[in-house]
């Protein structure tokens, strides 16, 4: 025992600084939830945690700075992901904060818990480590299935809630398992080491298509998959976005799959470039799947959280298309849509939470009819929402749909780039769909519904628009912020 | 010695695994796997992780399975039946892809994949617990850390959605 030496840590706040901040404050939010039964005052609070964290990031941006044994990174590519995050979670909070209180949800817990998800995420952006990409996924996991069954008397929250746990457990478990077989090829867990490794096989001459290393490559790949509801690991999605609270619901369908589509980018870029030809095919297949089985199904959804988990699922599709180009267009391609997804489903949710009555948590197209009458601007910002995810042009669903396929076709995915054009013409069907029923069909002689619009959610459909106005129409500023970002392989 | 030891160790296992599965009494399933964590701990002594073997007894074998025949002797669970099969290919396609699974592990035996060397050369130091929190608390600070929030929000979820069921009843009373 008298080699053992202790090396202090060195903490780098750097690299912690985002994810460290917000978790502190998500724990100061929870304690202050003790003493005030005042939600603005929590949602005041915990706009200014996500504010704070920004700042955080925008202080050494640009700068590529490693820490924690390389377990951690803080480059651009992150910051401008886990920025994205944050405008995200602000913006469901925003249209959370008078839904909750009106279905009779009113706990709390909610802000901190929602936070404390976006600090996993953020720390799984950020993570260059089998080990910290692991804790990553599960904190934001565990988060995520409170949240679910959030509502949980009701039986379609709790029965989303098990689904969810009990599916994800076993993701976990393959995320798990895979990276076993990863350490005991190769015998490290740092993404960069892991490459480095590899090289040296190539070097040496030993087989890189060792079947226990596929294996773990793979299995990783099935838990992300699970998280960002890659065709054949989608199961759960349409259930769970169906039972949880719409707001949980709208946050889940563009943070969870931002985060974990980070973590992919990274996982596949930095840890196996060498193994590009064998996941570019298998994942190129999946994401064809995706792309077609997402849209197709949606078509035949008449339930519009249905559909929009559907509809989720299709731009999972188109943004795995980013990731598998691995290059620099396709991780600014990414980064964009991530953007421009993230604002126009968040608004989309926005719109049905202000249509969403207590106890009526069946939402079926026809209750659409005749919107255009009654609230003519929430229907606008419906258009707007729409158009986007059609990927209609004066909006930024045109250029970052552009973006990914220009990348795709790039990289000589030519054939996803195909499917991915021909997917959204498919598509614009079923959203086109929901504006003819807002605007040209009239409302059944029922009394009518009324509508929520506050002005808290008010505030979130506004930014909405304005962000997919901006990037639609000037689609450059963004992706020039987004150029050049080149993975960091810290050594 | 110590392949006779393994050989026994890794049939009982196996053999508790198997019967785990195949008995029908839930206690009787819970004390297999009892079984099963104990030779899966004296297999980590084996290999030389006294710290490892310890820790799979008492957490694994001793804790986490007392929380399970609670549960089980609380609901009465021991002879739940096994409800109807409602997906009538699930059987035949588990089958297929064990096969598969099995056909991928003899392929790697077959292959004659070498893992990574294990690091003998300070056997007895490897699984020691002073080496395993001298790692914890240096190299894997981070993750140790961020493990307690993650155990943080657990305790917070499980305090929320237990409230709002104690809630929902007392507004029923009332």
């Amino acid at each position: 025992m008298n080699d053992l030496t202790f090396v202090t840590p060195e903490i780098n706040w750097t690299v912690l600084g985002m994810p460290a901040f917000l978790m502190i404050w998500a724990m100061l939010v929870l304690i202050v939830d003790m003493f005030t039964s005042d939600r603005r005052v929590l949602i005041t609070l915990s706009l200014i945690g996500l504010g704070v964290t920004a700042a955080l990031g925008a202080l050494d941006y640009g700068s590529t700075v490693s820490g924690f044994s390389d377990m951690l990174v803080f480059d651009k590519f992150g910051v401008l992901v886990n920025w994205i995050l944050l405008a995200g979670t602000a913006l469901t909070l925003l249209i959370a904060f008078d839904y909750m209180p009106r279905q009779n949800l009113n706990q709390g817990e909610f802000y901190p818990l929602v936070l404390f998800a976006t600090s996993g995420m953020l720390f799984l952006v950020q993570a260059t480590d089998l080990v910290t990409i692991f804790i990553g996924v599960e904190t934001l996991s565990i988060a995520l299935y409170v949240l679910t069954g959030f509502a949980v008397p009701q039986f379609k929250s709790g029965e989303a809630a098990i689904k969810y746990l009990l599916l994800g457990g076993f993701a976990a478990g393959f995320l798990v398992y895979g990276i076993a077989l990863i350490y005991g090829m190769t015998g490290k867990t740092n993404l960069a080491q892991i490459a480095t490794e590899l090289s040296t096989w190539q070097s040496t001459g030993k087989a890189l298509d060792d079947p226990i290393l596929l294996a773990g490559v793979g299995f990783v790949l099935i838990a992300l998959g699970f998280k960002v509801s890659m065709f054949p690991f989608h199961a759960w999605t349409p259930d769970v976005y169906e039972g949880a609270p719409t707001p949980v619901t709208a946050y889940m369908s563009v943070a969870t799959k931002g985060a974990a589509f980070a973590a992919m980018l990274r996982f596949l870029n930095v840890a196996f470039p060498a193994l590009k030809p064998e996941w570019q095919l298998l994942f190129g297949l999946f994401a064809a799947a995706t792309m077609v089985y997402g849209n197709i199904v949606a078509v035949a959804q008449s339930n519009l959280k249905r559909m929009l988990a559907y509809s989720s699922i299709a731009h999972a599709g188109y943004m795995l298309l980013g990731v598998l180009a691995a290059s620099e267009k396709g991780i600014s391609a990414f980064t964009v849509y991530l953007l421009a997804y993230t604002l126009t489903n968040l608004g989309a949710f926005a719109v049905l939470i202000a249509l969403e009555n207590r106890g009526m948590p069946v939402f079926e197209l026809k209750d659409l009819r005749g919107l255009g009458k009654r609230s003519p601007l929430l229907a606008l910002a419906m258009t707007v929402f729409m158009f986007s995810l059609a990927g209609v042009p004066p909006t930024a669903g045109f250029a970052s749909k552009f973006g990914i396929f220009r990348a795709a076709w790039d990289a000589n995915l030519d054939y996803l780039a195909i499917i991915g054009v021909i997917t959204s013409v498919v598509s614009a069907f079923f959203y086109l769909r929901v504006i003819v029923t807002m605007w040209m069909r009239d409302a059944e002689a029922t009394e009518p519904q009324p509508t929520y619009a506050t002005a808290s959610l008010s505030l979130g459909v506004l930014v909405a628009v304005i962000g997919i106005v901006a990037v639609g129409i000037a689609p450059n500023i963004f992706t020039d912020l987004a150029k050049a970002l080149v993975l960091t392989v810290a050594q | 010695m110590e392949t006779f030891l393994f050989i026994t160790t890794a049939i009982v296992a196996v053999g508790a695994a198997l019967a785990m599965v195949l008995s029908s009494n839930a206690v009787h399933s819970a004390l297999f796997l009892i079984l099963n964590f104990c030779s899966v701990a004296i297999l980590y002594f084996l290999l030389r992780a006294p710290f490892l073997g310890a820790v799979q007894v008492t957490v694994y074998a001793g804790a986490i399975m007392v929380l399970f025949l609670f549960v089980i002797m609380l609901l009465g669970a021991e002879n739940a039946e096994l409800g109807e099969e409602k997906i009538g290919w699930q059987k035949p396609a588990g089958l297929i892809l064990g096969v598969a699974l099995l056909a991928e592990i003899g392929y790697v035996a077959y292959r004659g994949t070498k893992l990574i060397d294990a690091p003998v050369a300070d056997a007895t130091n490897i699984g020691a617990p002073t080496t395993i929190s001298a790692k914890l608390f240096s190299t894997y600070l981070l993750p140790f850390e961020v493990i307690s929030i993650l155990l943080l929000i657990a305790v917070v979820g499980t305090v929320v959605l237990t409230r709002r069921r104690v809630v929902a009843r007392e507004e029923r009373q009332s």
